[in-house]
């Protein structure tokens, strides 16, 4: 069905909302990714990243009330690529996030896929 | 003025001298007359004697026809005598007499001679008077006063011709007190108190009041007058002059009145308002702003205000300042001290300069109005802008979500549409509780039962019906975040026990029991026993989607702990989730 592979990638999913989550933890693995999490809050995500092992995260910014922007801080810290799902406007996200590439809810997971496989990729040679 | 006076009692010195020699003439005619009777009386007696002395003789021969010689010549010689005495009296009185006549004479020529003298020095004083009066008159037409004068009882004697131009009042018209009949009513009575009270204290008068003018329009006018007094510094008389000030009051006033408005407007207003030389000099600031920043006037002045400003502001406030000398008009943007509420607060400063006929600036005039309501209100209104984005695309996610899986979990597409349309259904119940809240009101967690449970049930008003009973605490408060999830939790109980549990058959009851646990974090338990279903586990794969809201998705999202089971008589479900706490 698809040409994209993220070939086993760990790719960490931020979001709150239930349904959500799980349809992306879903149609990721169905793009060959191995899915961390998904976790509902920024603790839980900070957590997770600090253990390690995590090649790309997808960031919903609003969880629950609270910003995802502190643990875009760590993720940047640490080089690990990732992107923001989100129902906010550019306004709203923190001119130092800029450059972060961004998907509208609702999000189409392959948009997703296609949209990390680059970076994953990036992350991949820049590493080797 | 003073050289007509000096004439004036010129002559009436000269006519009081002329007086007195004619009464010195009178007296001496008087002595003339009486010498002159002396005189007469001296005469008769002389006359008598001669007469006694030439009959004596002879009437006495005829008595005596021998009268003795030696008597007679006795008689004779005493007479004679006698006669020679009144002759030389006679003879002084008639010299006494004729020097009085000459003495006469010569008073009576020098009296002539000087009362020549006099009146030839009146006319001629006369004349100069009335020269110097034409002249004097001249000049009262020359000066564009009206000119006057009184007596010292403060009675109008004279009026320069400009009053009559200007009043048109007759010459006898303004004499006396009829001056007044020309002043505005208003005026009048305390124009012509003031006046009489200058005119017993005999001091200078002045005056502002409005004269009407021959058109029946009035104007202002200024009087002035100031008494002349004579050596004994009593007032004589005095003199006046009357000037046109209408203009200049009419402008004064029209000053005054702008000046006023111009103060009632800006200490009216609620901005705050100040005046300031170029480069941003003030020079005065309006009580608002005292009383706003609780900076004095005199600490405001020069560059003083900048003081009030957010020290992160200040800078940009020079700035503007800066490219506001440059010819632009004057913007800042920037928060300025609210010495009532001790914070800062957003404001927004604008200046305007007035300029001269060469364009430099006279001063600028600038007010500050308090605009951090509106900047509260905007940041407020994009929080809930960017809120309902992400609220609004969430739930199309949702939405999406919820069709596929009720998608995935139905055998046809009728099927399918009975179970979508309860399920968005439920989801548009939640977006109505959630926008009363909006309102002010928060969601309850006895609120969000009833209105699920209503949707498939008639309930009374405390929520129960005939075979459903709930009881717990009203007003427990459940986050914003919480509730969609919870309400979609709640409805798929709901519409299971409708279908295939308590609420499908006669014999079944639902019971909701719920309370809340205290402690340092409070949490909710939600109790869900129905009763009366025994042959439950026939349909149990057909509760899929709700089973995984109740056991993945509200662990995941809100933190809950949940269990979930088949009992011998039916569902039995509880979740224990944390909560805001009781009422708010």
């Amino acid at each position: 069905m698809t040409n994209i592979d993220l070939n086993g990638r760990r790719i960490l999913v931020v979001e709150d909302e239930y349904f959500l989550a799980e349809d992306l933890r879903e149609e990721l693995s169905d793009c060959g990714a191995q899915v961390l999490g998904p976790v509902a809050n920024v603790k839980d995500a900070i957590a997770f990243i600090r253990t390690g092992g995590i090649d790309a995260a997808v960031l919903d910014i609003n969880l629950q009330g609270e910003l995802v922007f502190s643990t875009a801080d760590e993720l940047r810290a640490q080089g690990i690529p990732f992107a923001f799902a989100t129902g906010y406007d550019r306004s709203s996200v923190p001119q130092r996030f800029a450059d972060v590439p961004r998907l509208e809810k609702p999000l189409k997971a392959r948009q997703l896929a296609e949209l990390l496989q680059p970076l994953v990729l990036d992350k991949l040679r820049s590493a080797s | 003025m003073p050289m007509a006076l000096d004439r004036a009692s010129e002559i009436a010195r000269l006519q009081d001298e002329n007086e007195q020699l004619r009464t010195a003439l009178e007296n001496t005619t008087e002595e003339n007359t009486r010498l002159i009777e002396d005189r007469d009386r001296l005469l008769l007696r002389l006359t008598a004697q001669v007469r006694e002395m030439t009959v004596g003789p002879v009437s006495a021969a005829a008595e005596n026809s021998a009268p003795p010689e030696s008597a007679a010549r006795e008689r004779i010689s005493q007479t004679e005598e006698e006669l020679r005495v009144t002759f030389e009296e006679l003879q002084v009185l008639t010299e006494e007499l004729e020097a009085a006549n000459t003495s006469l004479h010569e008073m009576n020529r020098e009296l002539d001679r000087r009362v020549e003298e006099r009146t030839r020095d009146i006319e001629n004083i006369n004349a100069a008077l009335r020269a110097s009066e034409a002249s004097f008159r001249a000049v009262t037409e020359l000066v564009p006063d009206f000119l006057w004068r009184s007596d010292r009882n403060g009675q109008m004697r004279w009026y320069s011709k400009r009053w009559y131009e200007y009043t048109g009042q007759d010459e006898q018209q303004p004499l006396g007190n009829g001056w007044t009949e020309a002043i505005h009513p208003a005026d009048r009575a305390v124009s012509r108190s003031t006046w009489l009270a200058s005119v017993r204290q005999g001091g200078s008068y002045q005056r502002e009041h409005r004269i009407r003018g021959s058109n029946g329009e009035y104007r202002w006018f200024l009087v002035h007058a100031e008494p002349v007094k004579n050596d004994r510094g009593e007032p004589m008389q005095w003199f006046g002059a009357i000037t046109d000030i209408h203009d200049h009051r009419i402008g004064l006033e029209a000053l005054r009145q702008s000046e006023i408005r111009f103060r009632t407007l800006v200490e009216g207003m609620p901005q705050l308002v100040w005046k300031a030389m170029d480069g941003g000099k003030w020079t005065w600031a309006s009580p608002q702003w005292i009383e706003y920043t609780g900076l004095s006037e005199e600490a405001s002045r020069m560059i003083g205000w900048l003081r009030a400003y957010h020290p992160d502001d200040r800078a940009h406030a020079k700035a503007a300042w800066a490219k506001a000398e440059a010819g632009q008009p004057l913007r800042i943007n920037g928060r300025i001290w609210h010495e009532k509420e001790k914070r800062y607060r957003h404001f927004q400063t604008r200046a305007a300069a007035a300029r001269d006929d060469n364009g430099h600036v006279i001063e600028w005039l600038g007010t500050s109005t308090d605009v951090d309501d509106i900047v509260q209100l905007q940041e407020h209104q994009q929080v809930l802008v960017a809120e309902l984005q992400h609220r609004t695309r969430n739930l199309m996610a949702i939405v999406q979500s919820v069709m596929m899986r009720t998608l995935r979990g139905s055998s046809d597409l009728k099927d399918f549409r009975t179970e979508i349309d309860h399920r968005l259904a439920a989801l548009a119940r939640v977006q109505g509780l959630l926008s009363r809240r909006e309102e002010g009101q928060r969601v309850t967690f006895d609120m969000l039962l009833r209105e699920e449970l209503s949707a498939h049930v008639a309930l009374d008003e405390r929520g129960n019906a005939p075979q459903v009973s709930i009881s717990g605490p009203d007003g427990v408060s459940l986050r914003s975040g919480m509730v969609q999830t919870f309400a979609l939790a709640l409805h798929e109980l709901a519409t299971n026990a409708v279908k295939y549990g308590a609420l499908s058959r006669p014999s079944g009851h639902l019971d909701v029991n719920w309370e809340l646990l205290d402690g340092d974090h409070p949490r909710l338990k939600v109790d869900w026993l129905e009763r009366g279903v025994d042959d439950i586990t026939a349909n149990a794969t057909k509760s899929g989607y709700g089973r995984e809201l109740i056991e993945r998705a509200l662990p995941f999202q809100l933190g809950a702990k949940t269990e979930y089971e088949f009992g011998p008589e039916g569902v039995r479900c509880s979740i224990e989730l944390p909560v805001a706490g009781a009422g708010h």
